[in-house]
């Protein structure tokens, strides 16, 4: 018995289907929003970065190919992107303050971004963040999650610049390589997922 | 993917693309980045991108996290039907050569976001213009009319600078346009192989009665060597791709 692939939203995106645009804000806005709160010096430059990311979003819905990742993670990639260009122009004025206080989140928290965020990739790199030393994983979290520049973070940690540049480039290597073998395993085995497999 | 090997290998080249994919690179960084990824074909710019993303991904999932503005969220409706029904071509990021600009080369394509439009005041200030002049690294160019233009009796000049990524356009009798019709739109062709198409530098009126016209512009993507500078006469709001013609070019050397 064949299946119907179903399209995923980008590609309905891609083929200028009507309502595909706006499905693709609803899913995904809550997550391009704290990306680019995080990643922006104001609220102001938080909202151009989201236009601007939902912009790149739909020129770029073609490329997405479902065999290299999932939707969440090329979103984040086109979100992230946009953001760390911004911020370069900018001159990197990021708002150590952050824009999310807990009484906004208290009150109109995201309840879909669970749903939108966790997949089996995700769960197998927040495992293996957790198996790191708590020094690599605050350089990772602060850096990456946090977007403070690596002399930010060497200032922050006391640790000197170099320490700081190794752990980001080890985390961010072994999580490549570890990515690629799962990757690389599942298509083995016909894309289901296994575990316990590093 | 570039074998990781190869990174350990070579921890500055590593540390240059995790800084591309975590806080951004200095000018200077890029460059080397730049030269370095020239002189390893297989190795793309944003090898470390994705792995970012995923441990972004793995943070976020542990914090609860607000939902998109609904204003937010309508604004960026409205500028997508508006983008839909303008009959604008959704742009092709590239896969040929541009018809009238620069060259594709054979890179990788960048992602390339070209952002809202931006209507410029005009505005005539002769001291910044002579202080971004008096800095010593702006260059000035002069208008030409190009090849088909009609645009044959403006003159004028492109100050351009690179480190402020900003510059000041100048025009003496450039003809009036009715803005409610047409407005002039500027593009700057980037020689390097991080474009593949014009920069847009942002769309301005000029309904008529000031001479000369002065227009404060600045870089919404970054211009890492810019060789020339065009206009182009589009619908109001601008345009995404131009298919021209051109009117008034500068270009550099």
């Amino acid at each position: 018995m064949s299946t119907l692939a179903v399209p995923s939203i980008l590609d309905r995106v891609a083929a200028e289907e009507s309502s595909a645009f706006e499905e693709c804000m609803d899913r995904f806005g809550g997550l391009v929003w704290s990306i680019a709160r995080r990643l922006s010096s104001s609220r102001e430059d938080a909202e151009d970065a989201v236009q601007e990311v939902f912009l790149d979003v739909w020129k770029n819905a073609d490329r997405f190919d479902a065999r290299q990742g999932s939707e969440t993670t090329f979103i984040v990639m086109i979100g992230r992107r946009r953001c760390i260009d911004r911020m370069r122009k900018r001159g990197r004025q990021i708002n150590t303050a952050p824009l999310e206080t807990g009484f906004e989140v208290a009150e109109t928290e995201d309840l879909g971004f669970d749903e939108v965020i966790r997949n089996d990739e995700v769960e197998h790199v927040s495992q293996f963040l957790t198996s790191l030393k708590p020094e690599q994983q605050r350089i990772l979290e602060l850096s990456v999650y946090e977007g403070m520049s690596h002399s930010e973070i060497s200032e922050e940690l006391g640790l000197p610049l170099g320490t700081v540049k190794t752990h980001l480039r080890r985390g961010l290597i072994e999580v490549r390589r570890r990515v690629a073998s799962r990757r690389a395993t599942q298509r083995r085995w016909g894309g289901r997922p296994l575990e316990g497999v590093a | 993917m570039t074998d990781h090997r190869m990174l350990d290998r070579d921890p500055g080249m590593a540390d240059l693309l995790v800084g591309h994919a975590t806080e951004g690179l200095t000018r200077r960084q890029q460059e080397k980045l730049d030269e370095l990824l020239r002189d390893h074909p297989g190795v793309e710019e944003d090898e470390f991108l994705e792995a970012a993303s995923l441990v972004d991904l793995a943070h976020a999932s542990r914090q609860p996290h607000a939902p998109l503005p609904g204003e937010l969220r309508n604004r960026i409706l409205e500028a997508h039907r508006a983008r839909n029904s303008s009959d604008v071509a959704k742009p092709e990021v590239p896969h040929g050569v541009s018809p009238w600009w620069i060259p594709v080369s054979a890179a990788a394509a960048a992602l390339i976001g070209i952002t809202a439009f931006q209507s410029f005041r005009l505005t005539d200030d002769p001291i910044t213009r002579a202080k971004l002049m008096a800095a010593g690294e702006a260059t000035q160019w002069s208008w030409k009319p190009a090849a088909s233009s009609t645009f044959a009796e403006v003159r004028g000049n492109v100050v351009w600078s690179p480190n402020d990524q900003a510059g000041f356009l100048t025009f003496h009798g450039l003809p009036a346009l009715d803005p409610s019709a047409q407005q002039y739109q500027l593009w700057i062709v980037d020689a390097t192989s991080q474009r593949k198409h014009p920069i847009d530098g942002g769309v301005f009126d000029h309904p008529g009665g000031d001479d000369p016209v002065v227009v404060p512009f600045e870089a919404k993507l970054e211009v890492f060597e810019a060789t020339a500078f065009a206009i182009t006469v589009e619908k109001p709001g601008g345009v995404v791709v131009s298919d021209g013609p051109l009117e008034i070019v500068a270009a550099g050397g």
